[in-house]
């Protein structure tokens, strides 16, 4: 059998093609249904996640007193039967305090209102050209000591809208570099001047076909700045575009910020 | 998806609908079966048509989904058993009637039979080359492997389809 012979039988085999009947709105809305489907799923998994965490960290953070301070109270003796009616009266023993006192680092009220103020004029400088429509960061629980901060910046560009999210921790609730790097893939890290460094990543997640880009500044002083940016609005779960909203430069310059931290 | 995104989408899906089926009939020789590969691997496409729009060539890449589709589908255990024997056909035979049935052999029945014969990566390389048309470097790309790849797999294509055209025609000539 001859190539030409092949070509003209692969052409007669279509001969008793059936008719088409093909709705390209019906696929697209079956498209649609799986999508949303996906992005539930996703989201449903990352909320389960972060709660597991949370209940795992919490008795560590709750339990972490120093619990009694010996050396600030008497030293305790066990003494014999008295001997004589002038025996010693005994020891009472009054710890001044079961637990530390609560870490310096602990966050003044404005700390907050004066992050998301800072944040909202910042992100306009590094980001030209969009609308900040609402910039808010978290109220830390107690427990947390300060020591973990969350921060939103919702924004409209010529696009659509989306979001940037900015993460603040430090010790003992800083993010490690072996944690960031187990979700995604890092390559040599860039050491800066001042001798800190930076990682950054974009990630894209199979199942929910979602992008996400990330700068992290691992600090001097034991802080971490995680800054992230996606492709589409978190939000809503719509607004797809075609790039991360965000460039990796402007997610390093926010993430470099140095009045972005915990005060 | 953005509605422009949507609507060229929507434009690709209509124009390509007919050939993906047509490609994976070739495939798999059940026109149901080539139904459900073209919608699934628009489906996928629909998935990633943000990401392929500007970068990539649109058919080419809905080639290859169309060819994993297949091959993964061919890999699920429940195909391996599964025995399409059953099918009344909606007109009458013509391959019955004696005087016509050594013409429609050759002309249709025999290819596309043999074609059936080939191994699955084999017969995918020698449809995307003699019934698509397409050079040696997008059957590459679409198969995810090299030219010298896509070189061998069709020259060991053409030699099992010959072989097993041969066959067929024994076959007929035992039972006349």
């Amino acid at each position: 059998m001859s190539e030409a012979d092949l070509r003209e039988g692969l052409l007669a085999a279509i001969g008793d093609e059936p008719p088409l009947n093909f709705d390209a709105d019906e696929l697209i809305r079956r498209a649609e249904h799986v999508r949303r489907r996906r992005r539930a799923l996703v989201a449903v998994a990352v909320a389960t996640l972060a709660l597991t965490g949370t209940a795992l960290s919490l008795p560590g953070e709750l339990d972490r007193g120093p619990g009694i301070d010996a050396a600030q109270g008497p030293v305790l003796t066990i003494t014999a039967a008295p001997s004589s009616p002038t025996s010693t009266k005994p020891v009472q023993v009054t710890p001044k305090s079961l637990y530390a006192p609560a870490p310096s680092a602990q966050l003044s009220a404005g700390t907050t209102k004066y992050l998301a103020t800072y944040l909202s004029e910042r992100f306009t400088s590094v980001v030209p050209g969009v609308e900040v429509l609402k910039v808010d960061f978290t109220e830390p629980y107690p427990q947390d000591r300060a020591g973990y901060l969350t921060g939103v910046v919702r924004f409209r560009d010529d696009v659509a809208t989306s979001v940037v999210v900015v993460q603040l921790s430090t010790p003992p609730l800083r993010l490690t570099r072996e944690e960031y790097c187990a979700v995604s893939t890092c390559g040599a890290a860039l050491r800066q001047g001042d001798g800190t460094y930076l990682e950054s990543a974009t990630v894209t997640d199979p199942e929910s076909d979602v992008t996400s880009r990330t700068a992290v500044h691992f600090r001097s002083d034991g802080s971490v700045v995680q800054v992230s940016a996606y492709d589409h609005d978190p939000i809503t779960g719509g607004d797809r575009r075609s790039e991360v909203a965000l460039t990796a430069e402007q997610l390093t310059l926010l993430a470099v910020d140095p009045l972005l931290r915990l005060w | 998806m953005r509605k422009a995104d949507e609507q060229g989408f929507r434009e690709f899906a209509v124009g390509h609908a007919a050939s993906l089926r047509r490609t994976a009939y070739l495939f798999c020789g059940d026109w149901h079966m080539a139904e459900d590969l073209m919608q699934a691997s628009l489906l996928k496409l629909y998935q990633a048509w943000h990401r392929i729009e500007w970068r990539d060539n649109a058919s080419a890449y809905a080639r290859k989904v169309l060819l994993r589709t297949w091959l993964d589908e061919k890999r699920r255990p429940w195909r391996r058993v599964e025995q399409r024997d059953g099918e009344v056909p909606d007109v009458a035979d013509s391959s019955a009637d004696p005087e016509r049935s050594g013409e429609r052999l050759w002309a249709r029945d025999l290819v596309h039979a043999a074609l059936l014969r080939v191994p699955p990566r084999q017969r995918a390389v020698l449809v995307l080359r003699y019934f698509e048309d397409l050079p040696v470097s997008e059957v590459a790309v679409a198969m995810g492997c090299t030219e010298g790849t896509v070189k061998s797999q069709t020259s060991r294509g053409l030699v099992a389809l010959r072989a097993a055209v041969e066959q067929l025609e024994r076959g007929v000539v035992v039972a006349s």
